[in-house]
């Protein structure tokens, strides 16, 4: 009996403590950061789309987004989106009232104005039941006018908080980033998971910087290195990210077109795929009778930058290695006509696009931006270390008159499956 | 008398588990604190000490098959200078763990459970070590042979999936106008294998066996290796001044493995949750080993060790829970490893030296 009983306490108490969880939130009561919008305030971000919305006036929204401060002054306007999971399938693309959230969203998107960012974070949940969660954070988007200021302030609390993810992505965005997340996607329910997942297609388009997350951009941060984040756009239900942020520090300075991101790809080696169009040359002209573009199809690129430190000055050379198919001939007619010759002419050509895309880019990043955004100062420290150190202390002035030398050699492996 | 008997490849899964304890979270900001995009290098050196040195310990227990550690101390210097002499190696055993525990129970709320108080994950943490500790080596062994596996693999995938987003320049130029720093490490590389020590508490209830001193070098190898391939991989990852900024390097490490696609997103859970297996075998080796010290101290007899464990708990718990110095705790863990180090690089050769003069003088005046 006396055993009997030490049994069934001893079952009582393992189910008192297995069964208890400190932690315990009901999945329902979370709201899931899908996405955050840093802007500059003032002034104050969706003023426009405020005013034809159903939902509370502008100056009623205003009056709860902005927060009493301990210190500081409200700088920022930090937007979450979180998805209505309710709402998420059920509502047909473009019924969605706009930013806001308003009746028929799937999304609502929360401003806060303030000068912390963790403290408007706490501030959020003074306006809503639900316990912001951030681990299923996707994007971080940034408007030029907070990333012309530096972002090494506005990434801390994302960086130190535990809750966060080193792999969110961050993109730059030349207006309001706010507009980005009230997009309301065509094929999908939440414009911070459709922003996501666009630069997988990295593999066919070169145009759009890939591969940068808040981790990354920390590293970069912490090693006083400049970098580019990919700039995104938006209209009403569309979101296009080409082209990319340049940044020298962590302050931004200036854009990088959507070529000038395929000639920064070639040069750091992230070059993943893309197309290339150039005009033939006069020879090949005169060979097929006709002025024309052709296109190569990248498959594979090989990069190796080499420091020169004999001479005056030092110098670099950037040897690109690319593997290709030729993709499209336009107002050329080659059809049974494809030889060797005309091929290797072809690669010539297309090297000779990318080799002078290339230096175009880095004479504008040395001259204009004076940004190091390919860690040539990486490659010299790494390579060259004695060297580094001498110029070490110099290299801001070095670098925008770095003598670069580009190589390119193509190959064409394939023409399709017609000559 | 001691009936148990350990397999000479326990020796393996027990060393190398009590070395690879809480430590393995922070181990590269502690190296590349010091030796820079280095750190490793020293860490490897320190690896081969840790080999000589162990070597030296894994000698002093085999000249006395039937003691550990705490009871060859007092066999050899006496009642009095043999207690002495253990007075330092008790503390350390006895805050180890307890700092351990603490540590353990930080990184589990800031990683895991952020609303469930420390002294919670404390006390459940204690109570569950000290229930294993309580059932004797014998168990102790049998529980950590089936977590080994798990915990090691998990690291070993952790360093291969890092390989993806690693940047070997990273660690370049090496040993550049670095040399004296590198050198400086080597003793705090060492630090980072104390656990070493653990063969000294157990070599006296394992088979005798002619494999036991390999099974034991292999597990200090592992160590070494899994140690300095994750600091490697970590420095390759986020560079010497990112592997600065990180306080639990691991764990970030963990949180940033990315694959094109969607495929293992959630990687740290699975590290943590396999962390805690880690961090029990260590702490439960050092707990049992601060238990058998008391026992040598106080004279205890080895059918009443079981009470000491039960003593231990609300000491260890104490310790834990009173330490409020949140990351300053890892200043602290290291001081301690530090003064242990050289207890164990002097004190220890010394004993040897001592049995061997003495055995030496025993031989010759029985010639006489």
């Amino acid at each position: 009996m006396k055993r009997a009983s030490a049994i069934i306490l001893l079952v009582l108490l393992v189910a008192l403590f297995l069964t208890g969880c400190w932690d315990r939130i009901d999945i329902e009561s979370r709201a899931y950061i899908l996405g955050i919008a840093i802007d500059k305030y003032p002034p104050h971000p969706g003023e426009k789309e405020k005013n034809d919305s159903e939902a509370a006036s502008p100056q009623e929204e205003e009056k709860f987004e902005k927060m009493e401060l301990h210190a500081g002054d409200r700088k920022y306007a930090m937007t979450i989106q979180i998805p209505i999971l309710k709402k998420a399938q059920t509502v047909s693309a473009g019924t969605g009232s706009g930013g806001g959230g308003g009746e028929g969203s799937s999304t609502w998107e929360i401003t806060q104005i303030g000068s912390s960012f963790i403290s408007m974070n706490r501030e959020i949940l003074s306006r809503t039941n639900l316990i912001p969660y951030y681990e299923h954070l996707q994007v971080i988007i940034i408007s030029e006018d907070v990333a012309r200021q530096g972002i090494e302030d506005v990434l801390d609390f994302f960086v130190r908080d535990q809750e966060m993810r080193r792999r969110v992505k961050l993109f730059v965005s030349p207006g309001e980033a706010k507009s980005i997340l009230d997009v309301k996607p065509r094929t999908e329910d939440f414009s911070a998971m459709y922003l996501a997942h666009i630069p997988m297609n990295s593999t066919k388009n070169s145009r759009m910087v890939h591969e940068v997350d808040l981790g990354q951009v920390i590293n970069y941060i912490h090693q006083g290195y400049d970098f580019v984040l990919p700039r995104v756009e938006a209209t009403k239900d569309e979101i296009k990210t080409s082209g990319a942020a340049v940044f020298k520090k962590h302050k931004m300075v200036g854009w990088l077109s959507e070529l000038e991101v395929e000639a920064f790809k070639f040069i750091v080696n992230r070059f993943l795929g893309g197309i290339i169009v150039t005009e033939i040359s006069e020879e090949m002209a005169a060979e097929t009778g006709e002025n024309g573009l052709i296109s190569l199809e990248v498959l594979r690129t090989k990069t190796e930058i080499t420091p020169i430190t004999e001479g005056k000055n030092p110098s670099l050379r950037i040897d690109i290695k690319v593997e290709g198919n030729y993709a499209e001939e336009i107002n050329i007619h080659t059809h049974g006509r494809l030889r060797k010759e005309f091929l290797i002419k072809a690669e010539k050509q297309f090297a000779k696009e990318i080799e002078n895309l290339c230096k175009k880019t880095i004479r504008k990043v040395q001259q204009e931006y004076e940004a190091d955004i390919f860690h040539f100062e990486h490659i010299f420290r790494t390579k060259k270390p004695a060297y580094w150190k001498q110029v070490e202390k110099h290299w801001e002035v070095i670098f925008p008159e770095l003598e670069v030398d580009v190589n390119v050699e193509v190959e064409i492996v394939l023409t399709g499956i017609i000559k | 008398m001691k009936t148990e008997r350990l397999s000479p490849s326990q020796i393996m899964t027990l060393t190398s588990a009590a070395i690879m304890g809480v430590d393995i979270l922070m181990v590269q900001n502690h190296m590349v604190s010091i030796a820079g995009r280095d750190g490793w290098i020293p860490l490897a050196l320190g690896g081969i000490l840790a080999g000589i040195s162990g070597t030296i310990i894994y000698y002093l227990a085999t000249l006395y098959p039937d003691k550990d550690l705490p009871q060859i101390m007092i066999h050899i210097g006496g009642k009095f200078l043999g207690r002495l002499l253990l007075i330092p190696g008790l503390m350390y055993m006895l805050l180890y763990t307890a700092l351990s525990f603490r540590i353990f129970a930080q990184v589990l709320k800031v990683f895991l459970f952020d609303r469930t108080p420390i002294y919670a994950i404390v006390i459940l943490m204690t109570l569950v070590t000290a229930y294993t500790v309580y059932q004797g080596i014998y168990v102790i062994g049998g529980v950590t042979y089936i977590l080994f596996p798990l915990g090691k693999i998990i690291i070993v995938i952790l360093i291969l999936l890092s390989l993806i987003i690693a940047d070997p320049s990273h660690i370049r130029p090496i040993l550049f106008e670095n040399t004296a720093q590198v050198v400086k490490a080597i003793i705090p590389g060492y630090q980072q294998y104390t656990g070493i020590c653990i063969i000294g508490y157990i070599l006296c209830y394992t088979q005798k066996d002619k494999g036991r001193f390999k099974w034991y070098l292999i597990a200090i190898g592992i160590a070494v290796v899994l140690y300095v391939a994750l600091t490697i991989i970590t420095i390759m990852v986020f560079s010497a001044p990112g592997v600065l900024s990180l306080i639990y390097p691991t764990l970030t490490l963990s949180k940033s493995i990315q694959f094109p696609t969607a495929f293992l997103e959630r990687f740290e859970s699975i590290t943590a949750v396999l962390w805690i297996g880690i961090a029990f075998e260590s702490i439960m080796m050092f707990f049992f080993a601060s238990v058998r010290n008391f026992v040598a101290f106080f004279n205890v007899k080895e059918k009443h060790q079981k009470y000491l464990v039960f003593v231990h708990v609300p000491i260890l718990i104490t310790i834990a829970l009173s330490v409020k110095l949140g990351h300053r705790i890892l200043e602290i863990f290291e001081l301690l490893k530090s003064a242990h180090s050289f207890y164990e690089l002097f004190i220890f050769p010394l004993l040897v030296v001592i049995t061997l003069i003495a055995r030496k003088r025993r031989q010759s005046n029985e010639a006489r």
